[in-house]
């Protein structure tokens, strides 16, 4: 399940109390909607699948301790994406003294393609295709190849916006950018 | 949001993507008379999906996020009633006798193996992220070293079914049950554990015993020490023998290597059983047979002709030059089964000649330097011509090697007998061999273009044909191949065409070359 549309990301009144009763339901269920599309975010931003798990969960971990200490979270899956993103940055700071997203298309993300079930032929263009796309993300900028990928786990580029601190405005046009950039790359 | 029509009259692609969350009436109108906005929208819009196809492609074979399980323990964890020490610690006095006992205690703590700095912890994590970097540097480069086929054993014996929940459980995907991940993901889902670490000759074994009453009551994962290879893994269950998980893709590696519990059984995995052999089909040898006809003809190179699957059987396809049609369909005739296709589809015909504008090159610098190198413009234009060619000829040797492994895909191969084997093997060894003489040849031209640029020294002479053993060469090696080759061009292209700045150019297209240099060596030498 990953809709991000079961869960309103505003906690409403009625909501509100559904945390006041079971903070640990609450995060529960919004894990059950949420986890697989967070988890995939930091597969493509480049962690290794054993750091994703553990990521994900302190960060709903982090998310439950907020909620019991009476802490307002009016969107929890912008909330969590900036959680996810400082306790990488922590990690990674801790771990070799410096954080880099920035690298070849491997380093960001280290899957392999998979194919649809096609003939040879129609496989080869597609992953063709597909590898093209691949070698497009990795030209864009570190702050161009986070919008478009928070895009299109269904962020609003006002909640980006409101998540890096800059305007609906500048990340229209980074995102615009990215995608004509994406567009040309791939068709060339 | 900015002014939502610019001086131009149209708004910009910024306000168009933010139109589409927050409806804009201006943009509205505008739209609804603009023909050139309304295909800008759609190109932004196909962007998105582009992408969204891009990473559910990328995500499929992603292992999923924990289960929601691990969560709620942890939660339960955080809600358990205060230990002693955070009920009473604005009780307790600080005392010169605490603090010493404090101090003590923090030193049995952390020097204790099972303390807070545990040692063998540490580098139990240093060897499963060894493990891991040495399986994903593995698949990023998208060798055939991945080992495909696996064993299991229990108590000396092949096992033929593992339960599914017990897979789960030990978090073992049963396609690739030596996976690093996976090992570390169950490692840190056990709360009390006490991790060995015992070294032989040529492995390393991390041992992970799991404290308390457990289904699992230990695990391990024994690596190449030399390059950090995963080699076997086992898991123990309480009450059971233990079950040994080892790969089995180089023959006897593992036994060589001394690795305990290593098996030098040829029986097939029981993850994974063989498939039936296939020799034996009619269609399989009529497949083969076409191959054999199109591959003698010279067609599937200069041609590109291969077979496809058109209305539920294979059909070839025709269309060379005419006389070599007939001569193609005159051999055909005698493979049973054996029929054109209706409609010959042509494959994306390529920019195969790049051009290098000789209006743009006048200008270029490197061209000047290139001109310097050969006397005079005539020689230099026709290197570049020369190089061109060359491109060409092994584009399309490349191109026809990658179709074929495509058609015969190692699982396939696997599952025919000796014989049909080796005639599959004949002609991706003599594609192999025919991609390294000419890749030898390009690589050499484009050394000479860089050599005129100063960039180092001209190359040797090429290096020989590929080797004999050309089950190595796989469908990732082939269309890297590919892809590196292309890039190759590109780059050299850019250097003598575009007059771009020099110095990264020539950088760029050394280090590139470099690149499909070491692709090539490595095509064929396992």
């Amino acid at each position: 399940m990953d809709d991000s549309t079961a869960i309103p990301l505003v906690l409403s009144g009625e909501i509100s109390s559904r945390v006041e009763q079971s903070p640990d339901q609450f995060v529960a269920d919004l894990y059950a909607v949420h986890a697989n599309s967070l988890h995939r975010y930091l597969l493509l931003t480049g962690s290794r699948p054993a750091d994703a798990d553990e990521l994900l969960q302190d960060a709903f971990l982090r998310l439950f301790r907020c909620l019991r200490e009476g802490e307002q979270v009016e969107k929890p899956k912008a909330w969590l994406i900036r959680t996810l993103q400082n306790l990488r940055t922590d990690r990674a700071r801790r771990e070799s003294g410096h954080i880099s997203l920035l690298g070849n298309v491997v380093q960001r993300s280290q899957l392999a393609w998979t194919t649809r079930a096609l003939s040879p032929e129609e496989a080869m263009l597609d992953h063709e295709r597909l590898d093209r796309l691949q070698r497009a993300m990795g030209s864009l900028t570190e702050r161009q190849h986070q919008y478009v990928l928070m895009r299109s786990e269904g962020m609003t580029l006002r909640e980006i916006a409101a998540m890096h601190g800059v305007t609906v405005q500048s990340v229209a046009e980074t995102c615009a950018r990215a995608i004509e950039r994406l567009g040309k790359l791939t068709h060339e | 949001m900015s002014e939502p029509l610019h001086p131009s009259g149209h708004p910009a692609p910024a306000d168009l993507l933010l139109h589409l969350e927050e409806p804009s009436e201006p943009i509205r109108n505008h739209l609804a008379g603009c023909v050139s906005c309304q295909s800008l929208l759609a190109d932004l819009l196909a962007g998105e999906s582009n992408l969204a196809e891009w990473r559910d492609a990328l995500t499929a074979q992603a292992p999923p996020p924990p289960p929601v399980a691990a969560l709620q323990a942890r939660m339960r964890t955080e809600t358990a009633p205060l230990s002693w020490w955070r009920r009473n610690r604005s009780a307790v006095r600080w005392t010169p006798a605490i603090a010493l006992a404090a101090a003590a205690a923090c030193l049995v703590l952390i020097f204790n193996p099972n303390g807070i700095w545990n040692p063998v912890a540490v580098e139990a994590a240093e060897i499963l992220r060894h493990a891991s970097e040495q399986v994903h540097q593995t698949r990023a480069a998208k060798t055939a070293a991945a080992p495909r086929r696996y064993r299991i054993r229990q108590a000396g014996r092949d096992l033929q079914t593992l339960d599914e929940g017990k897979l789960q459980l030990a978090r073992i995907d049963r396609h690739d049950p030596l996976n690093p991940d996976d090992y570390a993901r169950w490692r840190s889902e056990q709360t009390e554990k006490q991790d060995t670490i015992t070294r032989g000759n040529g492995w390393v074994r991390l041992s992970t015993a799991v404290l308390g009453s457990h289904d699992i009551e230990s695990a391990s994962l024994t690596v190449d020490s030399r390059d950090w290879r995963p080699l076997l893994r086992s898991v123990h269950f309480r009450g059971e023998d233990e079950i040994q998980m080892e790969a089995a893709p180089v023959e006897a590696e593992i036994s060589r290597q001394g690795a305990p519990g290593g098996s030098r059984s040829e029986e097939a995995s029981p993850l994974k059983p063989p498939a039936p052999l296939e020799a034996a089909t009619p269609a399989a040898n009529s497949e083969i047979a076409m191959w054999e006809v199109l591959h003698a003809a010279g067609a599937d190179i200069h041609s590109a002709a291969q077979l496809r699957r058109q209305d539920g059987s294979v059909c070839y396809e025709l269309w060379s030059e005419p006389g070599e049609r007939d001569k193609v369909a005159r051999a055909m005739q005698a493979i049973p089964g054996a029929k054109p296709c209706s409609q010959s589809k042509s494959p994306e015909r390529e920019k195969l000649l790049e051009p290098i504008s000789a209006g743009t090159a006048a200008e270029s610098p490197s061209l000047a330097l290139l001109t310097a190198r050969f006397g005079d413009k005539d020689r230099a234009s026709q290197y570049l011509d020369d190089v061109t060619r060359q491109y060409v000829v092994l584009l399309a040797q490349v191109t026809a090697l990658d179709r074929y492994l495509r058609w015969f895909p190692p699982s396939r191969v696997d599952a025919l007998d000796g014989p049909t084997r080796q005639r599959v093997a004949a002609i991706a060894l003599s594609d192999a061999e025919a991609v390294t003489t000419e890749a030898n040849q390009y690589l050499r031209l484009v050394g000479e273009g860089l050599a005129a640029l100063a960039a180092r020294p001209a190359p040797a002479s090429p290096g020989g044909p590929a080797s004999s053993a050309v089950r190595c060469t796989s469908i990732e090696s082939a269309s890297s191949l590919l892809e590196d080759l292309r890039s190759l061009h590109r780059e050299f292209v850019t250097l003598f065409g575009s007059g771009s700045e020099l110095a990264s150019s020539v950088e760029r297209t050394a280090r590139t070359r470099d690149a499909l240099e070491h692709r090539i060596a490595a095509l064929c030498v396992k």
